[in-house]
């Protein structure tokens, strides 16, 4: 594993190191910095294996930490291994050029045990704000932003070198490493002057430059120096210079004008169904309100442009808001204790799965590592516990999706000496709050174990009841679902974990800020210490406008307007699962399952169907297969479900239609959807079903129609010819004739 | 002389302070009482009472939290927090740098909630805006680093470093690569596919891009 540059600034030739991995059989990593590769040799031309590193300098704020998206490139060979996301070209039934998530069975909620990781949540919004900077500065605009910030450095050096200090790397590209008499003394003198440098430990002192410094500041940095900018030391080695062109797709070259790149960043914006067009049901995800209110602060500087190793004085309100926070999830997990650092649910579960076996450790029980899942457990689950080193064990679920209490007891019994935690969803995954909870963690606690409560139904339980009340010992939270941070289009995200006392000595900490988190810690999981800081004001304001009562019955209309919707679809579908008053939690789900049999009809079929009238699907076939799981949350009005309840039910009907014969068994709107507005206007007509039915299927639809862009997109298709960077505009043209 | 009207009490009614709620939780107090009765329930309070069982049932005022405060309240309270964090210029480095994010950006995409409040993008019709904002980052991350394939972004540089760790250990040793010999693999591998490319015919052009994308020749059917 290889840094390039290195951390206090070093450039060095890295083939030969990558070339004695390769001879020993290893991989080499190399983790790089995106600006500096604009001017130096890349590291795939060294032959790395692997690229990692943070887009953070393309145009996304700093943040205190985050959230930045983290890149990971690597060669063909690993495409099935590689971790995270991947969009790929395919094609659509017309077939048109159609993107999709390529190679989706590595995701762990596809096949849990195939997994290549945990990750579920990625950093989309952050992702889409880089590759748009690279979009808008094109290759001409990021090689001079690269140089100029190179020219500044070299200008800086050649100040520091007349000064008297030493460089201690000669070759760089914006950071020098400066080393003297003088050195430890200069981070004070940058200080007072309004800089914060990196003083290290061995008393060299690290200046990082970066496109925001001007010309003044350039003059300010030289004087703190000692020494007048007058001639620019050497910097990248002539060896080293990067030969090879960079982004040569069109689409980098296309929008540097403001008005072509707004209507570029509206046309895209236009072809995506977001909650500020209709409600977006996901079960399990919890889409409601990301009030504006909450959002404005993200983008102000006292937020968004702190470093995170600033010195903690100059963070103070940020420190303030963190212990507010985190004393208010204490109260509504009921826990003793709260780390924010977990970027995501599936990082918070690793978290937690490494504070219980640290735990474990402390009390001479560190053979302690079977991990209890039910059967009905999100697929995050298995991957965090595996790669948190536990051995996963599942255990059974009743007929209605409840843990299988005798199994459990079996399970416990069968490694009682091993058991070393129990994962739990709760509500269940079936959206419904099962009564044995209470005993479901007793059995594990008497066997020695841990709970662990996966919190991604928390919205269900704020105000309520709490993770502490049920038994829990360690949960994660999604501030994503439950607490207002937008998804972001896939990211961010953040999952803090909530202890018990007992764990609180296990939180995660940080090697850099030895102030956060306690000392007997397990380390970080996150690069920053508070991970994604920049996002926790929007958590912040929403439970301060909310306050005690407000998320109260923010949970009990999320439970009223899915009981609603219940209501009014258990006529036309089956409603599973349900709790002993006959009520289900935040969630219900409706069994699909029938219309394979009646009419031909599978899950996805009503998906794509609820594009044509401007929905976004419900979660598809899970927890079971051939269901959907719908959640409203509180955030939906009556008329928005009941608009949703309507389109639902004019499916069922069209369903009904087929099975009777009215509609053809192949050729029909379910199996043709969505249906596109290039069809809808073609001259050419070829299905038996009228167009006013394909695509203005209720009087709703019309007064605000959304057009699906594409029709349904093949994945066998790209999944078989991967393309997976932006072809060269003349293929697409190619591949549509 | 009205004894029964108290000023302070009305004006704190009028204050609204915990108006922000009702902004949230969508339904009116007419759509719940409606959709109660649908369901079968008297009150939330007994709609709770019946959903959640008896032994988990926290007591109403479990949380101590502050009272509600309105919008314009908690984002002057937040302006202050903002205000006690000093934007001094941060030459620190280690993986965090400062960045113009550009205006047209900023406003267009992190302030939109048509880019921020869409949902992972595993319904493909309708994503295709932010797939394709993603490819242009998966091309961008493969042109600058030279390697054929990248994915559409991990939580953090510290992540991914773990993540390729883990995958490093799950491949084993590396496969032979023939092109991976003194041969600087961007130049050979990835010919400019475009501005460039008009000096080349579509042939070629596909070719190239075919290389680039590595159609496996069998992936997913033996031969």
């Amino acid at each position: 594993m290889l840094q390039y540059p290195g951390t206090t600034g070093a450039v060095r030739d890295l083939r030969a190191e990558i070339a004695a991995a390769h001879e020993a059989g290893a991989l080499a990593i190399v983790c790089a910095d995106l600006l500096s590769l604009v001017m130096l040799t890349p590291p795939g031309e060294m032959g790395a294996d692997v690229v990692v590193g943070s887009a953070q300098r393309f145009g996304v704020p700093m943040g205190f930490g985050g959230p930045h998206a983290g890149f990971f490139a690597t060669r063909e060979a690993f495409k099935r291994q590689m971790p995270g996301r991947l969009v790929g070209v395919s094609q659509d039934a017309a077939g048109n050029p159609a993107l999709r998530l390529a190679l989706q069975t590595r995701e762990q909620h596809i096949r849990r045990e195939k997994a290549t990781s945990n990750i579920c949540t990625a950093q989309v919004l952050l992702a889409v704000m880089a590759g748009m900077y690279a979009v808008w500065h094109g290759p001409e605009g990021l090689r001079r932003i690269a140089r100029r910030v190179h020219l500044q450095a070299r200008l800086l050096a050649g100040a520091a070198v007349r000064a008297g200090f030493t460089l201690r790397h000669p070759a760089f590209f914006d950071t020098l490493t400066l080393d003297g008499d003088d050195a430890a003394a200069l981070a004070g003198r940058a200080s007072a002057a309004g800089f914060n440098f990196r003083a290290l430990p061995d008393g060299g002192v690290s200046v990082a430059l970066d496109e925001t410094v001007t010309r003044e500041e350039l003059g300010q940095l030289a004087g703190l120096l000692g020494a007048p900018l007058l001639d620019a030391a050497a910097g990248v080695p002539e060896a080293l210079v990067r030969t090879s062109r960079v982004l040569t797709a069109p689409v980098f070259s296309a929008y540097h004008a403001e008005h072509e790149m707004l209507r570029y960043l509206k046309r895209l914006e236009d072809r995506d169904v977001a909650l500020n067009r209709s409600m977006i049901p996901l079960g399990s995800c919890t889409m409601k309100l990301n009030a504006t209110a909450e959002m404005v602060p993200v983008s102000w500087p006292g937020f968004a442009d702190i470093h995170p190793f600033a010195p903690a004085e100059q963070t103070r309100g940020y420190l303030t808001l963190i212990e507010r926070l985190s004393g208010w999830l204490c109260q509504v997990t009921g826990f003793a204790a709260v780390s924010l650092q977990p970027n995501a649910g599936s990082q918070g579960e690793y978290a937690g799965l490494l504070a219980i076996r640290a735990f474990h450790a402390s009390r001479g029980e560190a053979q302690r590592d079977v991990c209890l899942i039910p059967s009905s457990a999100h697929g995050t689950n298995p991957a965090s516990a595996v790669m948190a080193g536990y051995r996963v064990v599942v255990t059974g679920c009743d007929r209605d999706g409840n843990v299988d209490l005798a199994d459990l007891r079996a399970k416990a019994a069968q490694h009682e000496g091993r058991l070393a935690a129990l994962m739990v969803t709760y509500p269940s995954t079936h959206g419904v709050f099962e009564e044995g909870i209470r005993d479901i963690c007793e059995v594990v606690h008497r066997h020695g174990g841990q709970v662990y409560m996966d919190g991604a139904n928390m919205n269900a339980q704020v105000g309520l009841t709490s993770p502490a009340s049920i038994g829990a010992d360690v949960c994660h939270l999604n501030l994503h679902k439950t607490f207002c941070i937008p998804h972001g289009g896939g990211g961010p995200g953040i999952g803090p974990i909530g202890v018990a006392a007992h764990l609180a000595p296990f939180l995660p900490n940080h090697p850099m800020r030895p102030d956060v988190g306690p000392a007997s810690g397990f380390g970080p999981v996150s690069a920053a210490p508070f991970g994604s800081a920049g996002i926790l004001p929007i958590s912040y304001a929403y439970i301060r406008m909310m306050g005690a009562a407000g998320l109260r019955r923010a949970t009990t209309v999320a439970i009223l307007n899915a009981n609603y919707m219940a209501a009014r679809l258990r006529p036309h579908y089956p409603v599973l699962y349900a709790g002993a008053q006959g009520l289900v939690a935040h969630e219900c789900i409706l069994d699909c399952r029938g219309f394979q049999a009646e009419a031909g009809v599978g899950v996805e079929d009503i998906a794509k169907r609820l594009q044509d009238y401007g929905f976004h699907a419900p979660t598809m076939s899970w927890p079971v297969t051939g269901t959907l799981m719908i959640e409203p949350t509180e955030s939906e009005s009556r008329a928005e479900i009941d608009r949703f309840c309507d389109a639902m039910i004019a499916i069922r009907a069209e369903v009904a239609a087929i099975a009777a014969g009215t509609l053809d068994r192949a050729d029909n709107p379910l199996k043709h959807a969505p249906h596109t507005m290039g069809e809808a206007a073609a001259a050419d007509w070829p299905h038996a079903y009228p167009r006013e039915q394909a695509v203005f299927p209720l009087p709703f639809v019309r007064a605000a129609k959304y057009w699906p862009p594409v029709k349904r997109v093949d994945n066998a298709h790209g999944d078989r010819n991967l393309v997976c960077t932006c072809p060269p505009m003349e293929d697409y043209a190619q591949a549509a004739d | 002389m009205d004894g029964h009207f108290d000023p302070l009490a009305e004006l704190g009614a009028l204050e609204n302070a915990d108006g922000f709620v009702s902004r949230h939780v969508a339904p009116s107090e007419t759509e719940i009482a409606a959709m109660l009765r649908e369901v079968g329930a008297a009150s939330l309070d007994d709609l709770a009472a019946k959903a959640v069982p008896a032994a988990i049932r926290g007591a109403p005022d479990a949380m101590d939290l502050p009272p509600a405060a309105d919008e314009v309240a908690v984002l002057a309270e937040l302006r202050g927090l903002a205000g006690q964090n000093e934007c001094k210029r941060s030459l620190i480095g280690q993986g965090y740098y400062g960045t113009h994010v550009p205006p047209v950006i900023g406003r267009n995409i992190l302030e939109n909630p048509g880019w921020y409040t869409a949902y992972t993008p595993y319904q493909a019709e309708i994503a295709q805006g932010r797939l394709e904002a993603l490819l242009n980052f998966q091309t961008m991350v493969c042109d600058l680093t030279s390697m054929p394939i990248a994915n559409a972004s991990l939580l953090d540089e510290a992540t991914a470093t773990a993540e390729a760790m883990t995958m490093a250990r799950g491949v084993g040793p590396a496969p032979a690569d023939p092109r991976r010999a003194g041969d600087p693999r961007g130049a050979a591998r990835r010919p400019d596919h475009g501005r460039g490319a008009g000096r080349r015919g579509g042939d070629r052009r596909r070719q190239a891009l075919r290389r680039r994308a590595a159609i496996p020749r069998h992936h997913g059917r033996r031969p």
